[in-house]
């Protein structure tokens, strides 16, 4: 009787074990019990005086100045409204699942045309300072029915995952990479939700450096589409030295790196070398976060499409979420990542579009990513940035529709 | 914006001030640290303290000490108000119809013995005047037998009270220049020394360079130069090799604050200097990595950062690195040719503390200047005044006093 009814208990905490075993549980964001506190502490900070007069006689770009700081801070408390954006974001659905003794945040939106036409699966992946809230903009460009050209009828469901450290996802353990993070994102795609057939994916940032472990690593990542590669880039002359033309268009990328080598990379060595002392300096602190992601946003996107909601509505995220430490980790614990060697060891398709005001490490140039792998979709466009997938949604999405549609294999 | 400088000032003519402070700063110090939460424990577990940097359980135990009774502003401003400040406007340059004026605040401190030696102390960042709170008595009024020094101790350019030129090209040589005619001009020393580290000991080159016989005797702490080839370095003492490998490590992984200083001060001077925790755990990390851990005092790190805070001067105190980076290099590059532009005609003396971040052995200095007096100490750090005041005062008192 004993032996029997331990029997039964041991089974049954097996099959309990089995159905926890990536349990996907949905939730909706709640950080509005916070949202006055920050406020408060938005209020307190006492800004210092302008630099502006310096910042005119200076050659090089020095930061933000305490003139924007101070508007930024003004519409914050003002005009800003977080219950607002928070309503927005869970107009979207999210869920959480374990993995790997870490709790993985994504969103999942599904086709809105699966009966009537062929259905992608998509993972899209952001970085550092970004967040899910890139890509909300381009959901339902994806979800919805697109009709191409020779008649077929194409539509993704989207996933949005959050890096570990970042937003809802818990932090990454002591030991952990970019390659560590594509792993559990295969798993997520393939035996949480299914996609046995395989999944397409895209991102920015770090996003990219996860997506390029994919593409070379999973067979089931199929087909890739990158806005940014963490390369460093070619010199002009060296490019030309090999016979490859350079456009005025891809120049520009060219110079662009230059400057942020030479002025725009500390922050990346602070992040790598000292993350824990910055982290806490700014832990508690929503006006150090303001100016220290801010300042990225202004640096690293069209200046037309800068959005001061879309910055507010990221830091608070970061700030509320308790985020902003954690999100610095990803610098040391990839500090192995090597640039330069970045040739493709699959033959799986990949797109690249150069947004031109993409202000970080480079846009390089159609030859240059030729030679890394198979490339099957290059597009130039004089609008957006570092932060495409937000800045220029309409135009992000329509690339990835197309070139999934020529590459990815049904 | 609240200042205790008054607002007409003669130039040229040193003002005596009370050091206050806005009361809305004072308030808002203990408010905002209050108010503003740490974690309880790292949210990544594992991580060797301090290896990345401060640690959580020290910068939490400074956090409780400054925001109870027992550190107050008032104590800390009548402290400072012992000892005799003043503010004296000066022509930021001597050039002909030169407009901008710099207000540049100092503690002087005359000697009651007569022959007393004139003595510039020197600060760096993220350092203040106050650093040499501890030296002021020892130098100025010594026991029976020891020599006697007038004390001048200023607010660099951008640091506490003193204000910063609005120009794109402003570097520590200008600076040092302007010290110089403090000394001279204003207050009348024909002749002087000088103590620092840091960037004063940048300045201390330059004024070495520039004025040899008006000060002919320099005290350094830090003297930096590029570090030499490894096949060079078998002549050196153990406290040498210690000080070039920390110089090595230094430039591998504890220069991110110099990299973010020198491309974007703005940025980093708001994100730190609007929250007393952010300057308490960034000046607090450089403070701890770079003292002596055995005699570093707690309370030091919290004054300098409430002189921070209450003055605002955080983010004109990181100008240096952006605007003096070339300067620097070209300093930092000077020891090896013939042909330097930056050699010292001063007498050189060097102490090399048991903690420093940017040492260089004797050979390094020797060949930028002539080196006379040499010591090493196996207690104090980067900021000796703080951490081992006694020891600083003995070379100061040999180097200097058996020197004039």
């Amino acid at each position: 009787m004993v032996t029997r009814t331990l029997y039964v208990l041991l089974a049954s905490l097996i099959i309990s074990s089995f159905a926890q075993l990536h349990t996907v549980r949905p939730f909706d964001a709640d950080l509005t019990r916070d949202a006055p506190r920050m406020l408060r502490l938005v209020k307190d900070t006492r800004l210092p005086p302008t630099l502006s007069a310096l910042m005119t006689v200076s050659s090089t770009d020095p930061g933000v100045d305490a003139q924007w700081i101070r508007k930024l801070k003004k519409e914050w408390i003002h005009g800003f409204d977080w219950n607002e954006r928070q309503e927005y974001i869970n107009s979207f659905n999210h869920f959480k699942v374990e993995i790997e003794g870490l709790d993985i945040h994504f969103i999942h939106a599904k086709s809105t045309a699966a009966s009537t036409s062929d259905v992608i699966p998509i993972i899209l992946t952001h970085g550092w300072p970004g967040s899910f809230l890139e890509f909300l903009p381009v959901v339902q460009t994806l979800t919805q029915l697109t009709t191409l050209p020779s008649g077929r009828n194409i539509s993704f469901d989207v996933i949005i995952p959050s890096l570990p450290g970042f937003a809802y996802s818990s932090p990454p353990p002591p030991v952990w990479t970019v390659n560590d993070t594509a792993r559990v994102w295969n798993t997520l795609m393939t035996d949480v939700l299914k996609y046995t057939s395989g999944y397409s994916i895209a991102g920015t940032d770090w996003g990219a450096l996860v997506n390029w472990c994919l593409l070379n690593e999973y067979p089931l990542a199929k087909a890739a589409h990158f806005n940014f590669l963490a390369i460093v880039p070619p010199s002009i002359e060296s490019l030309i030295a090999l016979g490859a033309e350079v456009n005025d268009f891809e120049r520009l990328g060219l110079e662009n790196a230059g400057i942020f080598f030479h002025t725009g990379i500390a922050y990346f060595n602070v992040h790598q070398t000292r993350p824990w002392t910055l982290g806490l300096a700014l832990s508690d602190n929503p006006m150090g976060q303001l100016s220290w992601i801010a300042e990225k946003y202004r640096d690293w996107s069209d200046p037309s499409r800068v959005d001061i909601t879309y910055i507010l509505t990221t830091v608070s995220l970061y700030y509320l979420t308790g985020s902003f430490p954690t999100s610095l980790y990803i610098y040391a614990q990839n500090s192995g990542f090597s640039p330069g060697d970045v040739k493709a060891i699959t033959p799986k398709p990949f797109g690249y579009s150069s947004f031109q005001w993409e202000g970080i490490f480079s846009r390089h140039p159609k030859s240059f990513i030729d030679a890394l792998g198979n490339l099957t979709y290059y597009k130039e466009h004089y609008h957006g940035g570092h932060f495409a997938p937000s800045e220029v949604p309409a135009v992000y999405g329509e690339d990835i529709i197309e070139m999934m549609a020529g590459s990815y294999p049904l | 914006m609240f200042s205790p400088i008054p607002e007409q000032l003669e130039e040229n003519r040193a003002t005596s001030i009370q050091v206050h402070f806005d009361p809305k700063l004072s308030g808002s110090l203990k408010t905002l640290l209050k108010l503003t939460d740490l974690p309880s424990s790292p949210p990544i577990s594992g991580a060797v303290p301090w290896k990345l940097g401060i640690h959580l359980p020290w910068l939490a135990k400074l956090k409780q000490i400054f925001e109870s009774d027992h550190w107050d502003v008032g104590e800390l401003t009548r402290r400072i108000n012992a000892w005799p400040n003043y503010v004296v406007r000066l022509k930021a340059t001597e050039k002909e119809g030169e407009l901008e004026t710099i207000d540049l605040h100092f503690v002087h401190v005359k000697s009651p013995r007569t022959a007393a030696i004139p003595l510039m102390l020197l600060h760096g960042w993220p350092g203040t005047f106050w650093d040499f709170h501890k030296v002021i008595e020892p130098l100025t009024n010594p026991p029976e037998g020891h020599p006697a020094f007038d004390v001048i101790i200023p607010s660099l350019p951008g640091y506490f009270l003193s204000t910063y030129p609005q120009r794109a090209e402003w570097s520590f040589a200008d600076s040092a220049r302007v010290l110089h005619r403090l000394m001279t001009q204003v207050l009348g020393y024909s002749r002087y020394a000088a103590q620092g580290g840091d960037w004063g000991s940048y300045i201390m080159r330059v004024i070495g360079h520039l004025y040899p016989s008006e000060a002919p005797l320099l005290h350094f702490n830090m003297f930096r130069v590029h570090p030499p080839q490894e096949k060079d370095t078998q002549s050196f003492t153990e406290a040498e090799k210690n000080a070039i490998q920390r110089h090595i490590e230094f430039k591998e992984s504890g220069s991110g604050y110099t990299a973010i200083q020198s491309t974007k001060p703005f940025t980093i001077g708001i994100a730190i200097s609007t929250s007393p925790v952010a300057l308490l755990t960034y000046i607090g990390e450089k403070m701890h990595s770079w003292s002596d851990p055995n005699t570093l005092d707690p309370l030091d790190v919290l004054d300098t950062v409430a002189l921070y805070y209450l003055s605002q001067s955080f983010p004109t105190s990181v100008m240096i690195y952006n605007q003096s980076q070339l300067l620097k290099e070209e300093l930092l590059d000077s020891s090896s040719s013939e042909d330097n532009r930056w050699k010292i005609g001063s007498k050189i003396g060097f102490t090399l503390f048991a903690s420093p971040a940017l040492a260089s052995a004797r050979a390094s200095i020797k060949a930028v200047g002539p080196l006379v007096f040499y010591k090493e100490r196996s207690v104090g750090g980067h900021f000796p005044a703080l951490d081992n005041p006694q020891g600083l005062v003995e070379d100061v008192r040999e180097f200097v006093g058996g020197n004039w």
